[in-house]
C-alpha cells in the first residue's frame, strides 16, 4: 500500500505539479496542505474513564443577597451542556453529535410554594442540577482527496475536556451568604 | 340560490356557536372532581411549633373549584384533630396544563402536643354547612417534646427545598457552635420506606459542615411524590440536643401531563 501510495504521488507530481508526500515515523502520510485537490477536517471523540454524576450550581434565581423569610417561584429554568477545557466550538459540536449529548433541558415550577428561609441570615434562591460528568479527548483529522484516493491523517493536536451534560434532576434551594 | 345557501351558513353557524356557549356555562357551573397529590411524608417537629405544610392538588380547568377561601369555614386533618390545630390557610394557584390547574392548599400547622399520627385524609368544613373528606396520601406526623435550646446547627448550603425525583434525603448542615458536634441520628420513618441507620457517630468540627445523602433501605418508587421534614438528633459532650431542618419536597420540579394523569388516576 505504501509503494502503491508513493507511486501514485510521484507520478501525481509529474503530472500535476504537486510536491511529493512524505510518510513519517508514526505511519501516517504527511501531506503538504496547499498542494492538495480537497482537503476536510474532522474530529473523533474519545471517553476517558467512566462518567459520574455530580451536583452542580446553575444560576441565581433572585437578583440580590436579603434578610428573607420566604421565597415564591414559578418561572421555568433551563441548564445547558457546557464544556470545560479549551476545545473549539466544531469540536463541542462533534463531541456533542458522536456521544450523542443532550444540549439542554428546561424545568419547569408548575407547582405554587412558599420556600422558608432563615431570616437572621443573608440569603438567595438558587437553582442546582445533577450533570453527567465526563472526560473526553477529540483527536482532530485532517482527510485529503486527491483524484479517487482519500488520505486521512491524524493532527498531533489532541484537546482534552470535560462535559457537562444536564440530566432530569435538579434541586431549588436556599442559598445563604 | 345563491341567497338560500348563505342563510343556512348563517343559521348553522348561529346553532354551532350557541351550542358552544351553553357548553361551556355548563362546564363552568359543573364543580370539579379534586384530586391531592398522594404523597408519602414523614413530619418531624417539636411540639408548640409551627410548620407550614402544602398539599397540592389538581381541578379541571373548565370546571368549578370548590376550594375557595370564601367558601371554606374550618379544615381538619382526620384522626389528628386533637394534635395538629390548623390555624390558617391559603389557596395559591400554580400554572395550567392542558386539561388541570394546579392548585397549593397551605396550611399552617400548629403542632400541640408530643404524638404520633397517621394521616391520610384533609376534611374540609365549608360554609354552607357541607363536609368532604380529600385523600391525601399517608402522612407521619413525629412530634416532640420541646428540645433543649440548641441553636448549634443551621440549615446547610446544599440542603435542598425541592427536587425533581427522590434518590435519597439530601441533609446539609454547618455546625455554628463554638464546639465540636456529634451527629447521632438522622430520623425518616417514611410509611413504606426504611432507611439505613447511621454506623456510628459523625463528628462535625466546629465552624464545619456536614452533607450526606439518607440512602432508602429496599425498593421504592423514585418518582412517587414525597416530603420528608427529619429530625436530626446530636450531642456536644455528654448534653443530647434535636435540629429539625425544613422539609423536602420530592417530585414537584418538572411536573408533567404524563405524572398529573397518573397521580389522577389514584383518586379517580
Amino acid at each position: 500500500m505504501k509503494k502503491f501510495l508513493t507511486m501514485f504521488m510521484v507520478v501525481s507530481s509529474l503530472t500535476f505539479g504537486i510536491s511529493i508526500p512524505a510518510f513519517a515515523a508514526d505511519g501516517h502520510i504527511n501531506v503538504p496542505v496547499a498542494s492538495v485537490a480537497k482537503q476536510f477536517v474532522s474530529y473523533k471523540t474519545r471517553t476517558i474513564g467512566s462518567s459520574k454524576q455530580e451536583r452542580r450550581f446553575v444560576k441565581y434565581l433572585t437578583s440580590s443577597w436579603v434578610y428573607a423569610e420566604k421565597y415564591t417561584w414559578s418561572e421555568s429554568q433551563s441548564s445547558s451542556l457546557s464544556f470545560s477545557g479549551s476545545l473549539t466550538l466544531d469540536m463541542q459540536k462533534a463531541a456533542k453529535l458522536q456521544l450523542g449529548l443532550t444540549n439542554s433541558k428546561t424545568y419547569t415550577f408548575a407547582v405554587a410554594t412558599q420556600i422558608p428561609a432563615d431570616s437572621s441570615r443573608r440569603s438567595r434562591l438558587a437553582f442546582d442540577c445533577e450533570f453527567n460528568c465526563q472526560d473526553i479527548e477529540v483527536d482532530e483529522i485532517i482527510t485529503s482527496k486527491i483524484l479517487n484516493f482519500t488520505i486521512s491523517q491524524k493532527v498531533n493536536s489532541t484537546s482534552a475536556s470535560t462535559y457537562y451534560e444536564p440530566t432530569e434532576n435538579s434541586y431549588l434551594y436556599v442559598k445563604y451568604n | 340560490m345563491r341567497n338560500k345557501k348563505s342563510t343556512i351558513l348563517y343559521s348553522t353557524l348561529v346553532i354551532l356557536s350557541s351550542i358552544l356557549i351553553f357548553y361551556l356555562l355548563i362546564s363552568r357551573n359543573t364543580i370539579s372532581k379534586i384530586h391531592f397529590i398522594q404523597f408519602e411524608s414523614y413530619v418531624a417537629a417539636p411540639e408548640k411549633s409551627q410548620y407550614t405544610i402544602d398539599l397540592v392538588y389538581f381541578v379541571n380547568k373548565f370546571q368549578k373549584d370548590i376550594i375557595e377561601d370564601k367558601n371554606i369555614d374550618k379544615i381538619e386533618l382526620k384522626n389528628a384533630e386533637d394534635v395538629l390545630n390548623i390555624s390558617n390557610f391559603s389557596i395559591i394557584k400554580g400554572e395550567n396544563t392542558n386539561k388541570y390547574s394546579i392548585k397549593t392548599l397551605s396550611l399552617e400547622i400548629d403542632f400541640l402536643f408530643t404524638s404520633i399520627k397517621k394521616v391520610q385524609y384533609v376534611n374540609i368544613y365549608f360554609t354552607d354547612g357541607t363536609k368532604e373528606s380529600f385523600k391525601i396520601g399517608q402522612w407521619i406526623f413525629d412530634i416532640n417534646s420541646i428540645p433543649i435550646e440548641g441553636n448549634h446547627l443551621s440549615i446547610g448550603d446544599k440542603y435542598p427545598f425541592m427536587s425533581k425525583f427522590f434518590d435519597g434525603c439530601i441533609v446539609s448542615v454547618n455546625n455554628t457552635s463554638q464546639s465540636d458536634i456529634f451527629i447521632k441520628s438522622i430520623n425518616i420513618d417514611l410509611p413504606n420506606i426504611k432507611f439505613l441507620d447511621l454506623d456510628k457517630s459523625i463528628e462535625i468540627k466546629k465552624g464545619s459542615s456536614f452533607n450526606t445523602r439518607v440512602i432508602p433501605d429496599g425498593t421504592y418508587n423514585k418518582y412517587n411524590f414525597y416530603f420528608i421534614k427529619p429530625k436530626i438528633v446530636y450531642s456536644i459532650g455528654e448534653v443530647e440536643y434535636t435540629f429539625y431542618p425544613y422539609g423536602i419536597h420530592y417530585g414537584l420540579l418538572n411536573l408533567t401531563e404524563d405524572a398529573i394523569k397518573n397521580e389522577i388516576n389514584k383518586t379517580k
